[in-house]
């Protein structure tokens, strides 16, 4: 089914608000829900017989900082049944005041297992809670690990555990060319 | 024959004094390593140990442990009859001395013979008909929308 | 009783004697440079392949072995993360003396090509004491031996009974 064929299918079931349907970037086209929806409109893309979205082939986390601070989840999902793919991106608003507070996801591991390491990737890397996951903890990181390092703002702490975090014979060399 | 308890003597003697000879020349030789606690930590590939290490293993490990125990037991102690054999021949007795071990081994087979018949024998038992039907796994409904 | 060491006589017929002694026990050890398999990352295929048929440094003594016990060496072969670093410090201290280390790779060495990184320790001797930096990324099986054989250099010149010179 082609990606219009999908849409209208995904706009009879979760209606026209909200959604922003982007065709024009070069890349696959993708659907921005608001995070309310994403929960039903996870249910309905994996049981309808005609989507059945089976797999969820990547979930990741995106850290934009250009003039409005957001970050995005995005879903590629595909069916083995049907062959066909799709797109979705949840956009999250991240303020300066307790950005944990308002980077809070529906977990959708309940509806594909594959979700369950990759959302807690996206928390290790972003700092993304997905709300509803049965063992959420850091993935890669050490567990007393602070930071979220793929933000865009992450910064580095002098040492870990007494292991300090710079080489010191090549700390100016490096500044220098970086600046 | 005090010259053969003699042989064995200095044998046991000569044991024990290699033993303690080189742990003791070795504790004395050895560099100072007691400041290193962890040197003497359990290797587990560079993790820290969790837990104990007694796990409850399982019964035929006992079983066959068992069973090799009283053969080997059984074992050592035909050796000496064997060993003198030839002299009770001569003496006239030797049949006496064939009974006598025949029985003794006899009643030890007899033992091998019930564990035999129980299964205890086998590594793999099978499960008697009748105890099947609780065992069998449902199988597994297939995914429906 | 190792008090004793420092007072061995180095000249005449006794110091002779012990400076043998030293140079016998050095060749021992230095010939059979037992390596703990402490491959981390790709530099731990060269280390496989520094083992292997063609670079075999089992002709010059080198065994691979799986446990800090019976290991003389530490091969430190690939990128340390902050992740695995308590790990390398326990294994090390595992190891019984005289023990060697070998920082294998440029990752091994200063953090290599992951220097910016967030989770790589820069350079392992921020861990462990090393001896021997191999450099090269990864370095070849030939490297590799030419390692070994430097430590094998500088075991020859330890003092074990004579202390002094």
């Amino acid at each position: 089914m082609e990606a219009q064929g999908i849409l209208e299918r995904i706009k009879r079931i979760i209606g026209d608000a909200d959604l922003v349907w982007v065709d024009d970037q070069p890349g696959d086209s993708y659907l921005v829900i608001p995070k309310e929806k994403l929960r039903r409109l996870a249910i309905y893309l994996k049981g309808d017989p005609h989507l059945a979205f089976d797999t969820l082939m990547c979930l990741s986390g995106v850290h934009n900082m250009g003039e409005h601070d957001e970050m995005e989840v995005v879903y590629h999902l595909y069916s083995l049944r049907h062959r066909h793919q799709f797109i979705l991106k949840v956009t999250l608003d991240r303020p300066a005041f307790f950005p944990h507070f308002y980077l809070r996801v529906d977990s959708v591991s309940g509806i594909w297992p594959a979700a369950a390491w990759m959302e807690r990737e996206a928390y290790d890397m972003f700092g993304i809670h997905f709300v509803g996951h049965n063992d959420f903890r850091r993935l890669l990181l050490p567990t007393d690990w602070e930071g979220h390092p793929l933000q865009k703002d992450y910064q580095e702490s002098d040492a870990y555990r007494g292991i300090g975090t710079t080489r010191e014979e090549i700390k100016g060399v490096l500044a220098e060319e970086i600046g | 024959m005090f010259f053969d308890f003699a042989n064995v003597f200095i044998f046991i003697i000569l044991g024990l004094l290699m033993t303690f000879v080189i742990i003791t020349v070795s504790r004395l030789l050895a560099p100072r390593v007691s400041d290193i606690p962890d040197k003497f930590t359990t290797y587990e590939c560079g993790e820290r140990p969790v837990g104990s290490a007694w796990i409850l293993f399982n019964f035929r490990f006992y079983a066959v442990a068992l069973a090799f125990l009283i053969f080997d037991i059984e074992l050592a102690l035909v050796f000496p009859c064997i060993s003198v054999y030839q002299k009770w021949l001569k003496a006239g007795s030797g049949l006496f001395a064939l009974i006598e071990i025949t029985v003794f081994v006899g009643i030890l087979f007899l033992g091998l013979i019930y564990m035999w018949n129980r299964g205890d024998l086998k590594w793999t038992k099978e499960v008697p008909e009748e105890m099947e039907e609780g065992l069998v796994l449902e199988e597994e409904k297939p995914i429906t929308f | 009783m190792v008090y004793l060491y420092n007072k061995m006589p180095s000249e005449g017929f006794f110091g002779a004697a012990f400076t043998t002694v030293d140079r016998a026990l050095n060749w021992f050890r230095l010939s059979s440079v037992w390596y703990l398999l402490f491959g981390l990352a790709c530099c731990g295929i060269e280390l496989m392949q520094t083992g292997g048929p063609r670079t075999d440094i089992d002709r010059i003594g080198s065994v691979p072995r799986p446990t800090p016990r019976q290991a003389d060496l530490m091969i430190v072969a690939g990128t340390l993360t902050y992740k695995m670093a308590s790990r390398l410090r326990l294994l090390y201290d595992q190891m019984a003396e005289p023990k060697y280390v070998i920082a294998m790779g440029s990752c091994a060495n200063c953090g290599g090509l992951f220097q910016l990184s967030y989770s790589v320790v820069k350079g392992v001797d921020k861990i462990v004491p090393v001896d021997v930096y191999v450099p090269g990324c990864p370095p070849r099986p030939e490297a590799l031996t030419e390692g070994i054989l430097k430590l094998q250099e500088k075991i020859r010149t330890e003092r074990f009974l004579v202390k002094s010179p």
